[in-house]
């Protein structure tokens, strides 16, 4: 073959070339599917946890409005006197609220869930209550002083540190001095308030915050009741399948795991690492109700799981064959409320302190409740453990 | 090298040469016996103090920038004389005197003489009067003690200012004879000047940098004595005696000294004056940057380049005392090119007027004598100079019978005689005249003008490249084979392949991309392919170059390398240093750049034909601010390069040794390559590891919340926001990790060649052990007022435990020849033991796998320069020490079809490939957006199919005038799908449904390059693009949350403007695009800016 001869084959050679490699053009990929309940079966879990979060969000709003007059009483009250009894009707008024709250805090579905780690997620809850990742006594002390709850951009040039129960919760209950070290540089203006102005602002402040929770919780119940409550049990938009809506209210379940177990007791108990006071990190550090919020989370989780008469997370247990581990779940749901019931009037950094065995108790029986949740239920239901549990193994 | 260090011993026009050190040792042992202040016990204890160690590195370091630069001068010397003479000629006519050869010797001697004295002493002067030239001049003055090697103390800055005034001085004075006298002036005639400098060595020259007391009585009011020197070396007294040798200048000048009875009581200069200490680099950069007032980067980089200048002076001048060496000693460029010249009305001498004149006090070393021009007629271009002598006869290689070159390990790909690679499935290499057109600093840049190749940009740099070849996760390089000169070059290959050292792309001559069925022989990784990146080989006979640049925001390369070679022996040195203050900006306006040296030394012998043993040695060091925190995306928009507070303690600190020891034998029809190496490497890296609370950093930052207790996280990352509670402290980590990598590797091949047909079988065996050490730490922070301050937590421990992996790796493939058509069956066994304890745990269990990779290549010649090529092999990617039973290794069949064509100046490669993997795997790196907790850990990644194309196309069209027009692109389509479900804790995976794509895999991408060139010029431009990328597994368009796609243009600019000489400029992302490149580790990750480098390239002309 001469040279030139050689060369137009070869030339040839590459167009064949490239019409053989055409041939590999990409095509899709079947793949079987993986395995998942049935979409009818399913309902039965979802069926009832939009009306249960409307319910709870209509009681908090309600809870609020008690909150505000018995706030209204207080500025009333302090105008004329130093309005303790009024105060102190306030802070009772806070903690039916709270103990609401405490109950929607097992309930971050959609909107009001972390826009991170949530379908729909849009960080509403932390609007309401943002503990333990954003409170800071300090911050609410500092915007006493500045006294611009008022202005219209206050909720959205601020950051969460600053308002929502928590903040509430400290207006309420702390002491008449700051918790700012000097160094913030507010010390003049407390002092220039009194203890007089301090009250008068703190009242003014709370108001404010239980106005704009109010708001949250008022949107949060008029989108449940317009759309979500439906989207979610047909698993519509912003869930992509009743099986990611599933997904979606047994992430929120985790709370009892994630924030209650670990954050609530574990961490303050030191049994985690912990290298401070660990009793510092209770919950409800200025009101003392730690112990009663947590049983409030249990009550939740007992309320998602039973559902209604015929529905619930027990109902498609049981239809799937699976009724002993519902029974198994709800057994140790109610017992862990009642273990928290009897000893919820006991401050827990007191608890843990002078009564460690009752401390562990309850410990022990929260995590009964998170270890079925995340054995035997999530594997019957086919759920995805969150990821940040998943390498939970205390 | 060695007779370059040891040069000035051996030189007997230098100062210290032996002869002149040992008749110096005979004077003051005369000294010492006539009771005079001098004894060999003062010698000693002065050779053991620190203040000599010091004249030592100085001296050291010069001979070895002088190494680098060889040559560098002769060309700018050369043409000075020339143009001399021929302006003179030109100007004044060509007088022609005749004269005695011996009364130009004499008149000559004297003349230059008393011009190098009289200038000495002028510069030296002018070294204690000005304070910029005070600053560098001090370093000689340091010296605690004096020894002869005192001499050698000084700073290259000095030595550069001396060397322009012996080249103005010499060469004013040589062009002078040369015009006057012509032919009468030759060389030769020249040696005599030599001599007046060797006597007044070899009489004294060594003790004026002593502690005998050597004095010359009434003489010294016209000589200076050593004594009179040591005065000069006092402490306090350093404004006398200026002078070299003539007191005459020191008597008008009013600083003359004569030295009395008693010595010196101590040298030096005072503490609180002295601007840098008893090592050499702060030798060499303290003067630089109390001389500059500037920053110790700006020092840093004025004394490379100064100091690179002035490497051709190292040659401890004879200058200082005698006139100098013979120039006829080392033969210049012009006596090579241009010898005996017969046209020539300059004159043409074939030797440099060798000046050297007497050198100043001892304080500085001279010009070589080899730097002075040597007029010629014509300056000869590069090719020529190459040609002729770049390898002087003596030096030529030697055939031997083994053609190193055709089977040599470090050159993976075979080529056929017509340049096509013949390898059993798709090879490319990156040739040495592409990567020095473009001169990348970022291996990434290089790579991605292969086809099938991705990456994903991390710091835009290219410190720790994220690299894959046809899908395969990038993450790390990990699941490629990284080699270099076919040795694997990540730390732990098979227990950690992580790539945390990368050698740096510019030191490399080459780089070679294997996949397909071609990878199998190149283990442990075999899915994807193998990246061989190939360093400089020792030279055949003397060369070097350096290669000096200067970027945006205070970008420094230096780069220098120099050997030689013969038959029996050579020695190769390199280094490269880059630096960069970084393209970034911290919150906080902390530094965000980079440092980095390599070093490397490779020599061998070849104590018989045939059979070669080779050392290399290497070293690295990188210092880095890097951080695995990107941006918000509303950061992003706002600027790119910016970085959050949180990222303030980023610090990446890493050394590496390398040896190996190479043996090649060939011994006939079988030829084996045996390298033992041992690779070590320790970091230390920290950085913002994530929040306490243990909030999703990657999720944070892609979600980019306005509200909520995200907001708040944010504003912490940014410092506009306080640390208020536990949950919100920055935990700050330190990954320290030991490695060691060692084993034994032999490559061979054996050849059989019968009537029609031939057989080649190649094999390999590899023993190896990885040893890696990992202690993660974790601080915890507060971020206060913008600074991360330390939260006084005691330091918690997340990890500190040790791996292992012991592997053993055999194949064999033979390429079975027939008429056109060859076979290459191939397998691979990988047999691994890998364990992993926690420090203090005795309990072992090693998990051992052994699997067999089995392959085969079929080659059809369908013409001179076309071939079509398939395989099929299955790939491997082993399972890392530690890892939960459950995960498997990486596994997958791959196939591949293609073709090849190399006609004339075209190539061009069409592959299509099928990579269907039974177990892809992900393996979790912080890097790859993985929390702590997770790190390490393998994944399961369940079926996938990966289908591509790979095409590259090239021509080089030859113009008139010999100029060149190359072209070529390249074009990827790679189309990678899961193929089922399943939920996975590697982010980059998460809940995966069959179909989805796979993350950081480009389904389109492709490069391309077009140049101009001549021999004197060479300009480039160049592109690369892609398609965007999903940031994880998933299906459908994508979004935000994902890559965009990119197309970067760069340009490179290269002239030769002195045969020895190339300027160059280089511009990256010349469209200056912000598009970001990654989402990992955590938040976006922008492309590096515009960047312009230039920079300059010495070589000796004879290449």
């Amino acid at each position: 073959m001469d040279r030139t001869a050689g060369s137009r084959l070869g030339n040839a050679a590459l167009f064949a070339g490239l019409g053989i490699a055409a041939i590999l053009q990409p095509a899709a990929c079947d793949a079987p599917g993986g395995a998942s309940l049935p979409e009818e079966s399913i309902v039965l879990a979802l069926d009832p946890v939009g009306g249960l979060i409307q319910q709870e969000l209509e009681q908090f709003s309600s809870d609020l409005g008690t909150l505000d007059a018995s706030l209204e009483a207080w500025q009333l009250a302090l105008e004329v006197g130093d309005g303790v009894t009024e105060q102190q009707a306030a802070q009772a008024d806070f903690l039916v609220a709270m103990a609401t709250w405490q109950r929607l805090e097992m309930l971050q579905i959609g909107p009001a869930a972390s826009s991170l780690t949530a379908v729909g997620g849009e960080d509403l809850r932390d609007e309401v209550y943002s503990w333990p990742d954003a409170v800071s006594g300090c911050r609410v002390d500092t915007e006493t002083v500045e006294a611009v709850w008022d202005e219209a951009d206050f909720f959205t040039a601020n950051l969460v540190n600053s308002y929502g129960l928590d903040a509430l919760e400290h207006l309420l209950f702390a002491p008449l001095s700051t918790e700012c070290p000097s160094q913030v540089g507010i010390d003049a203006q407390w002092t220039a308030l009194g203890d007089a102005g301090v009250r008068a602002n703190r009242a003014d402040y709370a108001r404010a915050l239980v106005a704009h929770s109010d708001g949250i919780a008022t949107e949060l119940a008029t989108r449940w009741q317009a759309e979500l409550t439906t989207a979610l049990i047909e698993g519509a938009s912003p869930w992509a399948s009743r099986s990611e809506a599933l997904n979606e209210v047994y992430n929120a379940l985790f709370y009892l795991d994630l924030a209650t177990k670990d954050r609530k007791l574990a961490e303050p108990m030191g049994l985690r690492d912990c290298t401070l006071d660990c009793t510092l990190l209770v919950e409800s550090g200025l009101s003392d109700h730690s112990v009663s919020w947590i049983a409030e989370n249990l009550v939740a989780t007992q309320a998602v799981v039973r559902g209604g008469e015929s529905d619930g997370f027990d109902a498609l247990l049981t239809e799937l064959g699976h009724g002993d581990v519902a029974v198994a779940l709800d057994t140790a749901i109610t017992d862990a409320i009642a273990v928290a019931e009897s000893m919820e009037d006991q401050p827990l950094d007191e608890l843990i302190t002078a009564n460690p065995t009752a401390a562990t108790e309850l410990y022990e029986a929260v995590q009964l409740v998170t270890d079925l949740l995340s054995g035997d239920f999530a594997t019957v239901l086919l759920l995805e453990i969150p990821s940040e549990a998943a390498g939970d193994n205390d | 090298m060695v007779d370059a260090l040891l040069g000035p011993f051996m030189d007997p026009g230098s100062r210290t040469f032996w002869g002149g050190l040992v008749a110096s040792a005979a004077v003051a042992g005369a000294v010492w016996l006539s009771g005079g202040h001098a004894s060999p016990g003062r010698f000693l204890a002065a050779l053991r103090h620190r203040s000599t160690w010091l004249d030592v590195q100085l001296y050291v370091g010069r001979r070895l920038l002088g190494l680098a630069l060889a040559g560098a001068t002769t060309g700018a010397a050369f043409a000075l004389a020339t143009h001399g003479v021929r302006r003179i000629d030109a100007l004044l006519g060509r007088p022609e005197l005749s004269a005695d050869p011996t009364v130009i010797v004499a008149l000559y001697s004297v003349c230059l003489f008393v011009a190098w004295d009289l200038s000495r002493f002028a510069v030296h002067y002018a070294m204690h009067r000005i304070p910029a030239l005070w600053a560098i001049h001090q370093v000689h003055h340091s010296a605690e003690v004096l020894t002869p090697l005192t001499f050698h103390r000084i700073h290259p800055l000095e030595s550069l200012v001396y060397q322009l005034r012996g080249l103005v001085v010499t060469t004013a004075m040589a062009t002078g004879f040369f015009w006057l006298f012509r032919e009468a002036a030759s060389p030769w005639t020249l040696l005599g000047v030599h001599g007046i400098g060797f006597v007044l060595n070899v009489a004294s020259g060594n003790l004026r940098h002593s502690e005998v007391w050597l004095r010359f009585g009434p003489a010294e009011n016209w000589l200076i004595s050593p004594a009179q020197h040591q005065i000069h070396h006092g402490l306090g007294t350093d404004d006398r005696n200026f002078g070299t040798w003539l007191a005459l200048w020191d008597r008008l000048a009013g600083t003359l000294e004569l030295a009395g009875p008693e010595p010196v009581a101590a040298f030096g200069i005072a503490p609180e004056t002295r601007n840098h200490g008893d090592d050499l680099l702060s030798a060499w950069f303290g003067p630089v940057r109390d001389m500059l007032g500037g920053t110790r980067m700006h020092a840093a980089v004025a004394a490379m380049l100064l100091a690179a200048g002035v490497a051709r002076a190292e040659e401890p001048t004879p200058s200082d005392e005698a006139p100098s060496e013979p120039a006829t000693e080392t033969p210049t460029a012009s006596e090579e090119i241009a010898p005996q010249a017969p046209e020539a009305d300059t004159p043409a001498p074939e030797a440099a007027p060798a000046p050297e004149a007497p050198a100043p006090d001892a304080d500085e070393p001279t010009p070589d004598a080899r730097a002075v021009p040597a007029p010629e007629t014509e300056v000869p271009p590069p090719a020529s100079a190459t040609e002729d002598t770049a390898l002087p006869p003596e030096d030529e290689p030697v055939d031997d019978g083994s053609d190193w070159d055709d089977w040599d390990s470090e050159d993976l790909i075979v080529y056929a005689p017509d340049g096509t690679p013949r390898v059993a499935g798709s090879a490319h290499q990156v040739d040495a005249e592409t990567l020095e057109t473009w001169e990348y600093d970022d291996i990434e840049k290089v790579v991605t003008t292969v086809p099938g190749i991705t990456t994903r940009g991390e710091d835009g740099f290219g410190l720790r490249p994220n690299i894959g070849i046809r899908g395969v996760n990038s993450d790390r390089s990990a699941k490629i084979t990284l080699l270099e000169d076919g040795i694997p070059l990540v730390p732990a290959p098979y227990a950690a392949p992580a790539a945390y050292y990368f050698p740096m792309s510019t030191r490399l001559v080459g780089v070679e991309v294997f996949k397909g069925p071609a990878a199998t022989t190149h283990g442990p990784q075999t899915v994807g392919g193998a990246i061989n990146l190939k360093t400089r080989d020792v030279p055949e006979g003397p060369d070097g170059g350096l290669d000096l640049a200067m970027g945006l925001r205070g970008t420094y390369k230096a780069h220098a390398w120099g050997g030689t070679g013969g038959k029996r022996a050579g020695i190769l040195g390199e280094v490269v240093h880059l630096q960069t203050a970084g393209f970034k900006q911290l919150d906080d306006g902390g530094p965000t750049g980079f440092a980095r040296t390599e070093a490397m030394l490779k020599g061998f012998v070849q104590p018989a034909d045939g059979h070669r043993v080779q050392v290399k040695l290497g070293f690295a060091h990188e210092s880095s601010h890097e951080t695995y925190l990107g941006l918000a995306m509303s950061d992003y928009e706002v600027n790119p390069y910016r970085r959050y507070a949180a990222s303030q303690l980023g610090d990446m600190a890493w050394n590496r040794t390398q040896a190996e020891l190479s043996w090649k034998a060939d011994l006939g029809a079988v030829r084996v390559h045996t390298v033992a190496y041992h690779h070590w490497l320790s970091r230390d890296w920290t950085k913002f590891n994530r929040f306490a609370s243990g909030i999703d950093t990657h999720d944070l930052l892609q979600a980019d919340p306005s509200g909520g207790s995200a907001a708040a996280y944010m504003a912490i990352l940014r410092g506009e926001a306080d640390s208020l509670t536990p949950e919100q402290l920055l935990q700050i980590g330190t990954n320290h990790r030991e490695y060691h990598a060692f084993g034994v590797q032999t490559r061979g091949r054996w050849e059989v060649f019968g009537e029609g047909w031939s057989s080649t079988l190649r094999f390999g065996l590899r023993v190896h052990g990885d040893r890696v050490y990992r202690r993660h730490t974790e601080e915890a922070h507060a971020m206060t007022g913008g600074q991360l301050v330390h939260a006084g937590e005691d330091t918690e421990v997340l990890l500190d435990a040790r791996s292992s992996a012991d592997a053993l790796a055999v194949h064999v493939q033979e390429d079975f020849e027939v008429g056109r058509l060859h076979v290459l069956p191939g397998s691979r066994v990988e047999v691994i033991q890998t364990e992993q304890h926690d420090v203090g745990d005795s309990a072992k269990s090693p998990t051992l796998r052994a699997v067999w990779l089995p392959g085969v290549g079929m080659l059809a010649a369908l013409s001179d320069g076309v071939d079509v090529f398939a395989g099929i092999h299955k790939g491997f990617s082993p399972v890392a020490p530690g890892q939960p039973a459950e995960v498997d290794p990486e596994v997958s069949w791959n196939s591949e079809l293609g073709i090849r064509a190399h006609s004339g100046g075209l190539h061009g490669e069409l592959t299509g490939y099928v990579n269907d993997y039974l177990n892809l795997t992900g393996q979790c790196t912080i890097s790859g957006g993985c929390d702590g907790a997770l790190v390490d850990l393998q994944f399961n990644g369940g079926r996938v199919l990966v289908v591509g194309l790979e095409s590259v196309v090239g021509q080089t069209w030859m113009l008139p005038n010999g100029w060149k027009l190359p072209v070529e692109g390249t074009y990827t389509l790679t189309h990678g799908r899961f193929r089922s479900d399943f939920v996975s804790s590697f982010p980059q995976f998460g809940s995966v449904s069959a179909g989805d794509g796979l993350p950081y895999v480009p389904t389109h991408s492709g490069s391309g390059r077009i140049g101009i060139e001549t021999r004197r010029l060479r300009l480039g431009l160049g592109a690369t693009a892609r398609s965007g990328m999903r940031d994880i597994a998933d299906s459908g368009a994508l979004d935000e949350d994902d890559i965009p796609a990119l197309l970067l243009l760069d340009a490179a600019a290269e002239a030769q403007v002195l045969p020895n000489l190339a300027v160059y400029a280089t511009g990256t992302n010349l469209t200056q695009s912000t598009a970001h490149t990654s989402w990992r580790p955590f938040g976006a990750r922008p492309t590096a800016p515009l960047q312009v480098m230039v920079g300059l390239k010495l070589s000796p002309a004879t290449r």
